[in-house]
């Protein structure tokens, strides 16, 4: 089984194939509907985006909140598809991977091939088990987003299958 | 016979129902997970079961939400005529619900508008359905419902002259597409008849059943069996990753329509089908 660390790599990039399955150590940003709204306004307002993306990764996740005695609450992903009309400015600043679940659009496949970007899905419903590989989790950006602002994680050996490469290539039957 | 339930003691029971919903996979759907690991033939399939079998564990071990998505509230009330509240019964339940999110530490996902989307903080309110019927007793089914699943409920309104198959593809279809994106292995609620609002309902009813039981009606029950073997045979597995476990459960409830009608609604619900009842 392959470890693969972000930021990610380009030369990496190029050896992923869907349907691989891989473990991440490194960072992730995550990023839900109401902050890619937000994060496309700004791109739209700057002609930069608000934080750099370059070669990083976002995560489709809002986690339930930290406790006294659990930093890091429940962190599963949500559906992608509703991100695919807001990661173009994404990948056009530098993002080579996102995290999530489930089968997204033609559009969105054929700019991974353009920008020479991952998608990943990691484990829907999990987010438990997730939680465990989750070291640290601070808010980022935009926090009065509550569950849907942007966290910086730090992950360990977090479990992702490469549902869409840059060959075109799609995971989903 | 006439009896007096007071509204703090349905809130207390409510803040509990809520917490454990939350935190406890019940177990006839940890059963099922871990049969289908059994059963499954893709390797990849196999493994993601495995983890959703250990997802659950350690939500329980560690009382940590099972799934970060802990839903939008739903409460189904069945009351008896002869039950009186001594306070307010809807209060109870909102309340009882916002206790739980906010000490319990699940998430909060409710806005307080579909446009302005500011978020209530608390996860209420709640959607509420209240059932009169004849007796004394009291029963609460709680669940908290994903968006990821619930965003691939559809209804559609078939010719009364349509034919089983019609019926039945649109149902493989839907599931089959929402098999891609919410979390699989589904459970597929259907409500059969009705109308436009009740078929609704009685899908989002059908999630609260028991793996493995079966409609008492003979086409009903018939339909269910049918559609599960045709899923399955899809291919299509776990989260859309390939196997034979595409769903785990099909479960559909009927009632009687109009003449000019049939009206078929679907729920989707995921593997994390979290549900629970208290009587009082």
């Amino acid at each position: 089984m392959k470890t693969i660390c972000s930021p990610l790599d380009a030369d990496l990039i190029k050896t992923l194939r869907a349907g691989d399955e891989v473990f991440l150590n490194g960072t992730m940003f995550t990023a839900r509907d109401a902050a890619h709204l937000r994060v496309n306004e700004h791109i739209l307002k700057h002609q930069q985006p608000p934080f750099s993306l370059h070669h990083q990764l976002i995560y489709y996740s809002g986690p339930s909140p930290s406790s006294p005695k659990r930093k890091v609450g429940s962190i599963g992903p949500t559906t992608s598809s509703r991100m695919d009309a807001f990661s173009e400015p994404l990948l056009q600043h530098g993002l080579k991977g996102m995290v999530g679940k489930g089968e997204r659009s033609k559009a969105l496949q054929e700019w991974l091939v353009q920008y020479q970007a991952i998608y990943f899905v990691t484990i829907g419903g999990a987010g438990s088990l997730l939680s465990q590989c989750v070291e640290d989790i601070e808010p980022y950006l935009y926090e009065d987003l509550g569950p849907e602002a942007i966290y910086r994680l730090n992950v360990n050996h977090f479990p992702l299958y490469v549902a869409y490469d840059i060959f075109g290539g799609s995971i989903f039957r | 016979m006439h009896r007096t339930i007071s509204s703090q003691v349905i809130q207390e029971a409510v803040e509990k129902l809520c917490y454990r919903c939350n935190i406890f996979l019940p177990a006839d759907i940890k059963n099922s997970l871990e049969k289908t690991i059994t059963f499954e033939k893709n390797p990849r399939a196999r493994k993601l079961l495995g983890y959703l079998v250990e997802n659950a564990k350690i939500a329980e071990q560690e009382q940590i939400a099972i799934c970060q998505d802990c839903g939008i509230g739903y409460f189904w009330v069945e009351i008896g005529q002869e039950v009186m509240i001594d306070g307010d019964l809807h209060q109870a339940l909102q309340e009882g619900m916002a206790q739980a999110y906010t000490k319990g530490f699940l998430r909060k996902s409710v806005v307080r508008h579909p446009f302005d989307r500011i978020n209530t903080q608390n996860n209420c309110p709640a959607v509420v359905h209240v059932e009169l019927q004849a007796g004394n007793h009291l029963h609460i089914y709680f669940t908290p419902k994903g968006a990821g699943s619930e965003n691939c409920s559809a209804v559609s309104f078939f010719n009364p002259t349509a034919t089983m198959d019609t019926i039945e593809q649109w149902v493989i279809d839907q599931t089959t597409a929402a098999a891609k994106k919410a979390c699989g292995p589904l459970i597929v609620g259907l409500g059969i008849g009705g109308s436009a609002d009740y078929c609704s309902l009685l899908a989002k009813k059908a999630l609260f059943r028991s793996i493995g039981s079966r409609n008492a009606d003979p086409l009903i029950r018939d339909l269910e069996v049918r559609l599960i073997g045709q899923i399955n045979s899809s291919g299509i597995g776990p989260q859309g990753l390939g196997g034979d476990t595409t769903v785990l459960e099909v479960f559909a409830e009927w009632f009687p329509t109009h003449i000019a009608m049939l009206p078929l609604a679907i729920n989707i619900q995921c593997h994390a089908a979290r549900h629970g009842r208290i009587s009082l």
